[in-house]
């Protein structure tokens, strides 16, 4: 692609807290990450580590009791000549501008297909909602927009599914309409979180090749939130993974799978089971369990499970994000020459 | 939708034989009838009635036979309208009732009114604005009314008005009124009157609903369509009208059709306390004086009203979610 180093959305040292009966949770604690036009970056971690904050947090609707404390979200909006470079964390929420962007400049897909539509209203209902809201269009044109976006999710009788209630579908189909409603205005930006994880596998096939199929068409960039590894492997161009509210490493998806460099990242892979395993070889796991958000350890986040943990460092002091290489980035006290005197050992 | 509707009347009548069964024998059940009341009234009275007279008073009433044969003359009358005579007031019970139904009426469905009007847009702000000081605010109200007893408030109000208005404000009435011919005056005295009562049964009412309210609402603001939306642009108050208060909606429709038999029966307590001429106090002493017809007929209407309400709501569920069917 031309543009294909061309910034559409920077996310910079995100902190996200959650003010909750028990104390605060610290949801987000430094999440960096930058994403080029028309590329798929995967967003990859275990449960309660941030991905579904951080997506909201793009989209500026963090949950009443959650507050963005620190960090910033940019936007790089294409108009007539270039970019023009928008702070959507600085935007109110309810405010005009910031609807004007959700839904028409940055679409988003859910986890639930089978909860994300309103049971009360039929699907074509729900697709003219975003039409018209964000296309200068007479009623017949958004009619004819609207049969059109559930033909290009490739669902068959468009006619009949833009007349359904959302209980009269699969949840297959029902993901495929959520697609269709977020595609409607041609979003730059999709985020797509966890949109295959309630599905079941040959379903998940399809909309995954669905999607792909789309972004080939369209050259959108998308986020595409997941803990699955082999979904990232088969969707994206980038990897930034997380862990404990932090992005722990962002590079490309060969560096990701091949030389990866942080700790953690190597442990998820090595925990996923291989085909072409010794069979009575035990799955290799991650020792311990994600620790709660309420009591998060001190120094690296990861140092109680990790297995190059370095004693007198990992645990004093908090590592920063280090360029390693070029577009690769990693917060290891390993890597960083100022926090220890030992470089790196792994292969 | 027809076969629905003919089947649940088949179901709503057989419940109605069924209620006014059972009711018939409970309201039998305690030893003694009416005649043994009305002679103990006449022994306090100081008036001896002849054994004579009160086996006349029994073969006119039907007490004389047996249980179900009077349970039998008393159900066949219904189709005609005719539900048996009050021992008590020597009259027709549909007269009785009839005469008092009026202001029953409009004292309940006012308050109904109050409740909801109050009720659901409070509901909606507290669970938009959750933990705000409005929130906090409606809450410690809510609660408030929740816990006062309703006849309660009902003496307080009666005496605050009374001290500094100096006005009474029990009964629907002023004395001067009471037995006048309708007229304007008469109608601005009943309006200053009414609204006593429709603000005490509102009260707790309407605390109740309020929390009910609330509690859905959040629920459904977690939702993910509600989400869904809100990622779509919409506004904020699209999102909440449209999308949520419409799912919130279905526990509280279900809930008017239970509240039903609350417009005939009265705020019977309430009534009471004030002294209006409703049909609360008329069911409460024929249930102690045990004229059984009277109270027997009430029982049924309260049936009624809840087997119709419930069948209003299930109706109108339908109308609203488009998940429910009639097949």
């Amino acid at each position: 692609m031309a543009d294909r180093a061309e910034t559409i959305l920077e996310v910079r040292n995100l902190h996200t807290h959650f003010h909750t009966e028990s104390g605060v949770v610290r949801a987000l604690e430094g999440v960096d990450f930058t994403l080029n036009r028309g590329q798929v970056l995967g967003v990859v971690g275990e449960s309660g580590c941030g991905k579904s904050v951080t997506a909201q947090c793009i989209m500026n609707m963090v949950p009443s009791r959650g507050r963005i404390v620190d960090g910033s979200v940019i936007y790089h909006q294409r108009n007539g000549q270039g970019t023009e470079a928008i702070e959507i964390t600085a935007l109110p929420p309810k405010s005009r501008e910031m609807r004007r962007i959700r839904g028409n400049e940055i679409a988003m897909i859910f986890q639930e297909p089978m909860t994300s539509l309103d049971p009360l209203y039929t699907v074509g209902n729900q697709l003219l909602e975003a039409i018209n809201l964000h296309q200068d269009v007479d009623r017949t044109e958004a009619r004819t927009l609207a049969i059109h976006s559930l033909d290009r999710v490739q669902l068959p009788e468009p006619e009949r599914v833009f007349a359904s209630y959302p209980h009269q579908l699969s949840g297959g189909q029902r993901q495929r309409v959520m697609i269709a409603i977020a595609l409607s205005c041609n979003p730059t930006l999709l985020i797509a979180d966890e949109p295959t994880t309630a599905l079941d596998v040959t379903t998940q096939a399809q909309i995954l090749s669905l999607m792909r199929d789309l972004q080939d068409e369209t050259h959108m960039s998308i986020i595409f939130i997941t803990h699955d590894l082999g979904v990232v492997a088969e969707m994206c161009d980038e990897v930034a993974v997380m862990y404990l509210g932090k992005v722990v490493e962002q590079t490309d998806i060969d560096t990701t799978f091949y030389s990866p460099r942080h700790p953690y990242t190597q442990a998820l892979l090595r925990s996923i089971p291989r085909l072409d395993d010794d069979q009575d070889r035990r799955l290799e796991v991650i020792a311990g369990s994600v620790p709660d958000p309420s009591s998060i350890p001190s120094g690296c986040r990861f140092h109680p499970r990790c297995p190059e943990f370095l004693t007198g460092v990992c645990e004093q002091r908090e590592p920063v994000l280090v360029q390693v290489d070029e577009g690769h980035q990693v917060r290891c006290h390993l890597y960083d020459e100022t926090a220890s005197s030992q470089p790196g050992t792994q292969p | 939708m027809l076969a629905f509707i003919a089947r649940r009347l088949v179901y709503m009548i057989s419940t109605l034989v069924l209620i006014s069964f059972v009711g018939f024998l409970i309201i039998n059940l305690p030893p003694g009838s009416y005649i043994d009341v009305f002679q103990a009234q006449r022994q306090l009275q100081g008036t001896h009635t002849a054994e004579a007279e009160l086996e006349a008073l029994k073969r006119r009433y039907g007490l004389d036979k047996p249980v179900p044969v009077q349970y039998w003359i008393w159900v066949r009358g219904f189709v005609r309208g005719d539900f048996g005579r009050s021992f008590e007031f020597n009259r027709e019970v549909s007269e009785l009732i009839w005469e008092r139904l009026g202001f029953t009426v409009a004292i309940a469905t006012g308050s109904l009114l109050f409740i909801w009007l109050v009720a659901i847009p409070i509901g909606i702000y507290t669970a938009t604005h959750q933990y705000k000081l409005g929130d906090n605010v409606a809450t410690i109200v809510g609660m408030a009314g929740l816990s006062i007893p309703d006849f309660m408030l009902a003496l307080v109000l009666m005496v605050v008005i009374q001290r500094l208005f100096g006005f009474t404000v029990g009964g629907l009435f002023s004395r001067e009124y009471v037995d006048a011919p309708w007229s304007l005056a008469k109608v601005i005295d009943l309006v200053k009157h009414l609204w006593v009562p429709i603000v005490v049964v509102g009260t707790s009412g309407t605390a109740g609903l309020m929390r009910i309210m609330r509690g859905n609402l959040l629920d459904i603001l977690n939702m993910q369509y509600v989400q869904a939306a809100r990622a779509r642009g919409l506004r904020e108050a699209t999102v909440v009208v449209k999308h949520a208060v419409r799912n919130a909606i279905h526990p509280l429709i279900m809930l008017l059709g239970m509240s039903l038999p609350t417009i005939i029966s009265g705020s019977l307590i309430v009534s009471i306390v004030l002294g209006l001429p409703t049909t609360g106090p008329l069911y409460f002493n024929a249930l102690r004086q045990q004229d059984m017809y009277l109270a027997g007929t009430f029982l049924m209407f309260l049936a009624f009203m809840l087997v119709l309400g419930n069948f209003l709501a299930d109706i109108l569920l339908g109308l609203i979610d488009p998940r429910i069917r009639y097949e």
